[in-house]
């Protein structure tokens, strides 16, 4: 359904006197991975490693310096200003900070109608029909009717988060992208909202693509995982075999860091903060890896496929 | 909103300064606006004619609503009839009119008898507090228009600035810049060299040369908001610019304005005093504050109410605005508001 192929997006950092630029930052290096239709595909990596860049290149506040993605028939090289607004009606997005992203100064009827002012009339949906549509959303994110008349600033941020998932809902699209979602909000509403999501998911038969730091909730959201790294994708992997058997070992790190009960009471070892460096040929893990070998510093390890891992790795880890 | 107004009236009843800050306000606008009723030769209600000249029964409201026949009407001295006990009326309360001249009044002190000057007169005994009532209407209208021009320049220039960013940032940044340059009072003089001053030029050109401040405050906040979240959401789902500047951006960039149009108020009535004061303000017959003083320059030594009573009126006003302008700031943002 959706499909990001040898995506690559560079940052330029600083600007010679004559506007020349002098330094990049790969944000997004040969990106290439898809998500299925009614799965949920997550996309875990640290900061910086180009997870959010991915997601607003796709709803079009970026142009890939290379390669494309498609989303069904529409595809990013070719698409025109109708064809965005078509991608916008079949994707919308909920952003990670309540806080910020309803505008305090609209009631929440005004946030939830803007959509349908925007494409109300390319819907065919009649004014008539927006009351009904907000009702119907509402109560599908389990927010009360009088909440309508009210500002941003009255509500919770669990509250928040659903109201702007209702935004989200509101043209009811196929696809859903979700810029971690829960990570500003308690633990305790944290669930509440998963379980919202998951709710919706096969309620409208959604598509997530989730992206996440946490992977906790995206083992119980996802079915499939993407691990990238300083822009790169390391591997892609069904929820379960990645969790049984990660094969990239940045993958194994990142399950390593994980808090679990196992591990209650001691602390896992810190890893000293590494500048997340340029590394030109190889692959950008080098620094960190337990497993490096000296082809890994040369070239960028191609893809290999096994079973239903694709994972990026000279050394890998062994299969279980 | 109600719970707004109520917390912002909350903490304005708690401020002292604010509170007398308002007070000044309403009372200089309110004498700005009733002027020509508070202060004027003609009588509000004449009650017994016995001068054998014919009148009506109120000559101020006859002369407002026929403003032609107010020459006719102001030849008749109400005031002389009135004490040889020809007529007897009811006079406003500053019984003079601001254009009113008789040199037998030179430099009058202040006197409270009947039909003396209160604050005294100018050196072509014309009365201090008729001109200062009507030239609190000049200097507040020089003061709102101005500055609401400077606030629409301002507006314009700088959201444009901040929200398209690149070249046009570049460019409009760089022209405001230059126009900061300008040392203002040389500018406006030079500007009043060329063109005829009347009380629309001066508001023109205050308002031209006032707006850099609005419009560097107006692209610092679209800067900020261009790149919010709920900006991003809205452009996400596809919504236009000027929607996007409409409804999501200056919505929230207004506060910051709102308190600096306070300030600039402020700046605006003593530009104009300033300017009169040089003599190229609101032209000649037109009462000034700026003009009164000027006119005491010549006699300090003599007639102390020519720079007492303008420069008061003048401090105050500039004083309130500034204190107005520092409530506003604190009651538009949440933070201080909370705290308080």
């Amino acid at each position: 359904m959706v499909r990001f192929s040898r995506i690559s997006k560079r940052f330029v950092l600083q600007k010679s006197f004559t506007g020349k630029p002098l330094k990049y930052v790969h944000a997004l290096n040969n990106v290439s991975f898809e998500a299925y239709r009614g799965q949920s595909t997550g996309i875990v990596g640290e900061s910086g490693s180009g997870k959010s860049t991915l997601i607003r290149l796709f709803m079009g506040l970026y142009q890939p310096d290379s390669g494309f993605f498609s989303m069904d028939e529409l595809i990013s090289t070719y698409m025109q200003k109708a064809d965005w607004n078509k991608l916008r009606r079949r994707a919308a997005m909920v952003f990670q900070d309540p806080w910020g992203s309803l505008n305090p100064r609209l009631r929440i009827q005004d946030i939830l109608t803007e959509p349908l002012a925007i494409h109300g009339s390319a819907l065919q949906i009649p004014k008539s029909e927006w009351a009904n549509i907000l009702y119907k959303t509402l109560d599908s994110v389990g927010l009360p009717q009088s909440c309508l008349t009210k500002y941003p600033h009255e509500f919770s941020g669990g509250q928040r988060q659903r109201i702007g998932i209702a935004r989200a809902l509101i043209l009811k699209p196929s696809l859903i992208l979700l810029d971690e979602p829960v990570s500003a909000l308690d633990v305790s509403i944290q669930a509440q909202i998963l379980n919202l999501l998951s709710d919706l998911r096969s309620e409208f038969n959604l598509t997530y693509l989730f992206i996440a730091h946490d992977l906790g909730v995206v083992r119980y959201l996802c079915d499939r995982i993407v691990v990238m790294y300083a822009g790169r994708v390391m591997e892609v992997s069904d929820s379960e075999s990645l969790f049984e058997n990660p094969r990239h070992p940045y993958t194994k790190t990142l399950l390593n860091a994980m808090p679990s009960i196992e591990k209650l009471g001691q602390i896992p070892e810190a890893e000293p903060e590494v500048e997340i460096v340029e590394n030109q040929g190889g692959c950008p893990f080098v620094h960190r890896c337990s497993r490096v070998m000296e082809i890994c510093h040369k070239t960028m390890p191609q893809a290999s496929t096994l079973g239903t891992s694709t994972f990026y790795c000279h050394n890998p880890m062994p299969q279980i | 909103m109600r719970n707004f107004v109520r917390k912002v009236f909350k903490l304005y009843s708690n401020d002292k300064a604010a509170f007398s800050a308002i007070v000044i306000v309403l009372l200089f606008a309110f004498i700005a606006a009733a002027a020509p009723i508070l202060a004027s030769k003609l009588p509000w209600l004449v009650i017994s004619n016995n001068s054998g000249i014919e009148m009506p029964t109120s000559p101020l409201l006859h002369a407002i609503i026929h403003p032609r026949k107010r020459i006719i009407l102001e030849r008749t001295d109400y005031r002389k009839l009135a004490s040889e006990e020809k007529i007897s009326a009811i006079f406003p309360p500053v019984p003079f009119s601001p254009y009113e001249t008789n040199l037998d009044n030179f430099l009058d002190a202040p006197s409270f008898s009947r039909f003396g000057h209160p604050l005294g007169s100018d050196s072509l005994g014309r009365d201090v507090a008729a001109r200062l009532m009507h030239g609190a209407t000049n200097s507040m209208l020089v003061g709102l228009i101005a500055v609401g021009l400077a606030f629409i320049i301002g507006v314009l220039i700088g959201a444009m600035a901040g929200y398209f960013g690149g070249w046009t940032d570049l460019a409009l940044s760089r022209f405001i810049e230059i126009v900061i340059c300008f040392p203002t009072l040389i500018l406006i003089m030079a500007v009043l060299a060329l063109i005829k001053p009347s009380l629309v030029t001066i508001m023109v050109v205050i308002g031209l040369t006032g707006w850099t401040g609005i419009a560097r405050v107006m692209r610092g906040e679209f800067l900020k908001r261009r790149g919010g979240d709920f900006v991003l959401a809205a452009r996400l789902t596809g919504a236009s610019h000027v929607r996007l500047i409409l409804k999501h951006i200056l919505p929230n960039s207004l506060a910051p304005l709102i308190v600096m149009a306070a300030f600039d108020i402020a700046g605006a009535v003593l530009l104009e005093s300033s300017l009169s004061f040089l003599g190229i303000g609101v032209p000649a017959p037109e009462p000034s504050w700026g003009d009164i003083l000027k006119n005491s320059q010549e006699y300090p030594d003599i007639a102390w109410w020519l720079v007492v009573f303008p420069g008061t009126c003048i401090f105050l006003v500039v004083v309130a605005f500034n204190f107005l302008g520092d409530w506003l700031r604190k009651a538009l943002n949440p933070r201080e508001r909370a705290a308080s």
